[in-house]
């Protein structure tokens, strides 16, 4: 295994506990425990689940330094991405929707955070399944 | 190209969703265990898993219990995961007699497969008998298949 590996591998980790964390507890866990009998063992279970804050600003962290890494180990240099070189390139073009869309569930994160938001955190979860589906793309596309 | 496209999609959003349960009863079975005790906690997790997604306004023959929830996506997984092992060109016949483990590809494969078969039996057992080792155990299990399913991604096609 080796760091390429381990950086795509770190990545992933991230980008599933986020992600996973973020859909499951609003389309699975959220709707279930609203119809738990009797209702404090409901709300005693949210709580619980509240304990670690989420997920969000940690794998955002691991998710960009992990990004940053890989991209370097590409061979795409500083001047490639100053230059403008790199983003007129497909795969380019497909990390700078990828960046632009992080940075909007970076904002949610900011200003919504765990704060009940019933619409936009639909908004988000369409943001992260578009960073899935680009993520897909760059992974099985040829260039 | 786009049908396998759309089932590398599908693998992964359930994929998404299987590590979201996964994590759920990793976060809530600590707190609830150390704050109730064993019994306290074995009762709050049985109420759990009665409780009906999607909620009760959905019709029941779409409806199931959170406890069936795990094991869905694991079906879902698996049936998307063999199509996809079948395009890289590893048949049933391959499976069965062993043929695949020739290249790492297929000793990844090998060693993902038995996981997951050991992460069904934890998922069982966490949906008939929930408990915090479970749980963990659930956890370990799940980052192990997570990287190895990296790893294979990265050998698709070479």
């Amino acid at each position: 295994m080796n760091a390429y590996s381990v950086l795509v591998a770190l990545h992933v980790l991230a980008a599933l506990a986020w992600f996973g964390h973020m859909f499951f507890w609003s389309l699975v866990a959220g709707l279930s425990l609203k119809e738990v009998d009797p209702p404090e063992t409901g709300r005693q279970v949210r709580e619980a689940g509240l304990r670690w804050g989420g997920f969000g600003w940690p794998s955002l962290a691991v998710l960009g330094v992990t990004g940053v890494l890989m991209i370097i180990l590409n061979n795409i240099t500083v001047h490639h991405v100053v230059s403008g070189e790199f983003w007129n390139e497909p795969l380019g073009r497909v990390m700078a929707v990828k960046i632009v869309l992080v940075g909007c569930m970076a904002a949610y994160q900011w200003f919504v955070g765990h704060r009940p938001a019933p619409r936009l955190i639909y908004l988000n979860m369409v943001f992260a399944i578009a960073v899935i589906g680009l993520s897909i793309l760059r992974v099985r596309s040829p260039w | 190209m786009a049908v396998h496209l759309l089932v590398v999609f599908l693998h992964i959003m359930t994929s998404i969703l299987w590590v979201g349960y996964v994590l759920f009863w990793t976060i809530v079975a600590g707190p609830i265990a150390r704050a109730g005790g064993s019994s306290e906690a074995a009762r709050v997790f049985e109420a759990v898993n009665r409780a009906p997604w999607p909620p009760r306004k959905i019709p029941a023959p779409f409806r199931f219990k959170f406890s069936q929830v795990g094991g869905l996506l694991l079906v879902v997984l698996a049936i998307t995961g063999f199509l996809l092992v079948f395009a890289e060109g590893i048949g049933l016949g391959d499976l069965v007699s062993g043929r695949f483990l020739t290249d790492r590809f297929g000793r990844l494969l090998a060693v993902k497969l038995v996981l997951v078969l050991l992460l069904a039996g934890l998922q069982f057992r966490l949906a008939a008998r929930p408990s915090r080792r479970t749980a963990y155990g659930n956890l370990l299990g799940a980052v192990i298949v997570v990287v190895l399913s990296a790893l294979l991604a990265r050998l698709v096609g070479k």
